[in-house]
């Protein structure tokens, strides 16, 4: 499994028409799939001004860690053109071990792309639906990337009730 | 007695604590109730009619920090916890200050905006202990709705739980749990409920509570506890269903195991009305009432004292002259009943049910 053949997946299941595909670094797309398949696919790279418009899914993905302290806000941003599904994959670092900790080589702080570092800002931006493993393996421990959808969309139905009114 | 002890230390501390009246130790189980407002209206609970001052957030930062880390079970309890805003922050509180190895919050899934903006806090905050989430299901669809006196409450329990697994995703420590409470309302139709819970909710741990007459949820004259042996013979088909769907899930599996012992305990209480083991609710677990009253337990009710006249000082409370009091008299047999929380604590200090519950874990029949 991989991060296009997923994304092929999620764009069926959420109903996507359209995608924003932010590469962080300078790895290859991994939307073209979707193009073929009809999507609308903008791609931006680090480099690139972002368009203002926003798009059915967001995706980010890459390899070149973000600023430390600034990696939030970066999501929280990307994550706010989208209005049905917001995707982020990165790499699957394992977490700091007992013995690390014990000898000091780790301060025991979740390294940037694990899921204890992300699942709390993700979470913040709205409802992770999907959390997989990706590469040759397929288990939390060894699997070298992964990848998360989030749902954007309100979350009740008081909330989706107040977007509809215009409450907020 | 306020040093940190290994736990196996500490359970023997209680047991001389109980046996000489001297060296108590603070809790090991400790019970939080941060409120007791509630939006449903359970045909077994009356606790939304009590109206106090809640404890607020500053006070439990300082009530917990003299804790000393010494719980290792904390439930949130209420009427409805949801209720506050602040709950995401008690709970950090708790992880903080009290650092316990499980954290346990049941819910009623009524204030679902609510939960669905607290739930995702929580489970960041509670990051190093097991966080158990027990949803309250009495019935299947509108019979539910009717017992707990809430409307379209057991379809908003699905979706919390649709929460729930969607937060176990990246949030490894949580466990999903279904809770009912047997009353003469459902007793009959146990064995019918508890599988379509399990298959509706697919919980990690299914388990069930005796509806009893409790001073804190002012139902002691209710007649809601169900006749002795309609409640043998419901539990008999939850034991069986437990031997046959051991869970993985270390936590959850140790609440079976419990529960395996607890559940024979129970209805031998119910039909003797006496405690069949020594019980240590007023040693080992205790029980904050949401205006800071310190109880032994939630059954009884009885106030220790008041952190709140005692410069937040658990320990002030805790160790004082009334609460010596209280343990006298649960020492002298003047009460039973068949509390679950405060049942597992009374189990695992009693070296019979002990050497069961960890058989049961092991598997051994």
């Amino acid at each position: 499994m991989n991060l296009e053949t997923v994304l092929v997946d999620w764009v069926a299941k959420y109903g996507v028409e359209t995608v924003l595909e932010r590469v962080v670094g300078h790895g290859p797309s991994a939307c073209d799939p979707l193009a073929t398949r009809g999507k609308r696919v903008v791609v931006a790279r680090d480099d690139r001004p972002l368009e203002t418009a926003m798009f059915d899914l967001v995706v980010v993905h890459g390899d070149e860690e973000p600023d430390a302290g600034e990696w939030r806000a970066r999501l929280v941003g990307l994550a706010k053109r989208a209005s049905k599904l917001f995707v982020v994959e990165t790499r699957n670092p394992r977490p700091p071990s007992r013995i690390a900790r014990l000898i000091g080589a780790s301060n025991g702080a979740a390294p940037w792309g694990s899921t204890a570092a992300l699942a709390p800002v993700l979470w913040d931006i709205g409802r992770v639906r999907e959390h997989v493993f990706l590469g040759a393996a397929s288990d939390a421990r060894s699997a070298p990337r992964h990848a998360f959808a989030i749902d954007v969309t309100p979350r009740t139905p008081q909330a989706r009730r107040k977007v509809r009114l215009g409450v907020v | 007695m306020n040093v940190k002890l290994p736990l196996l230390a500490r359970l023997a501390g209680y047991r001389v604590a109980h046996a000489t009246g001297r060296l108590q130790q603070l809790p090991i189980n400790l019970t939080v109730s941060v409120t007791y407002s509630c939006p449903s209206r359970c045909l077994t609970c009356d606790i939304w009619q009590k109206k106090v001052d809640d404890l607020r957030l500053d006070e439990y930062a300082r009530i917990f920090r003299t804790l000393n880390k010494v719980p290792i079970w904390v439930t949130i309890s209420g009427g409805d916890q949801f209720v506050r805003s602040d709950l995401a922050d008690i709970v950090d509180l708790i992880r903080k200050e009290i650092a316990p190895t499980i954290i346990n919050i049941p819910m009623n899934g009524v204030i679902t905006e609510r939960i669905f903006t607290l739930l995702p806090k929580i489970a960041a905050n509670s990051v190093g202990s097991q966080l158990v989430l027990n949803l309250s299901v009495d019935e299947i669809g509108l019979e539910h709705d009717r017992l707990r006196g809430a409307e379209h409450n057991y379809e908003k329990l699905l979706a919390v739980a649709d929460l729930i697994r969607d937060l176990k995703k990246t949030y490894d420590h949580i466990v999903l749990g279904v809770h009912t409470v047997i009353s003469k309302h459902n007793v009959h139709r146990i064995p019918e409920i508890a599988r379509e819970a399990r298959a509706a909710f697919q919980p990690d741990s299914y388990i069930t509570e005796v509806a009893e007459n409790r001073v804190e949820l002012k139902t002691i004259d209710k007649d809601i506890t169900p006749d002795p042996a309609d409640y043998r013979r419901a539990v008999s088909t939850l034991k069986d269903f437990i031997r046959a769907n051991r869970s993985k899930l270390p936590v959850a599996r140790l609440v079976e195991s419990l529960r395996l012992d607890y559940y024979d305990l129970a209805a031998q209480i119910l039909e003797e009305k006496r405690q069949v083991i020594d019980c240590y609710a007023g040693w080992a677990s205790a029980h904050i009432a949401p205006d800071g009253h310190v109880w032994g337990c939630c059954v009884r009710a009885e106030s220790m004292g008041n952190v709140r006249d005692h410069d937040y000082d658990f320990g002030a409370v805790w160790f004082g002259k009334t609460a010596d009091g209280f343990r006298a008299s649960v020492k002298n047999k003047e009460c039973a009943c068949p509390l679950a929380n405060a049942s597992y604590t009374n189990m695992l200090l009693e070296p019979r049910t002990l050497a069961r519950v960890v058989a049961n874990m092991a598997g051994v029949k």
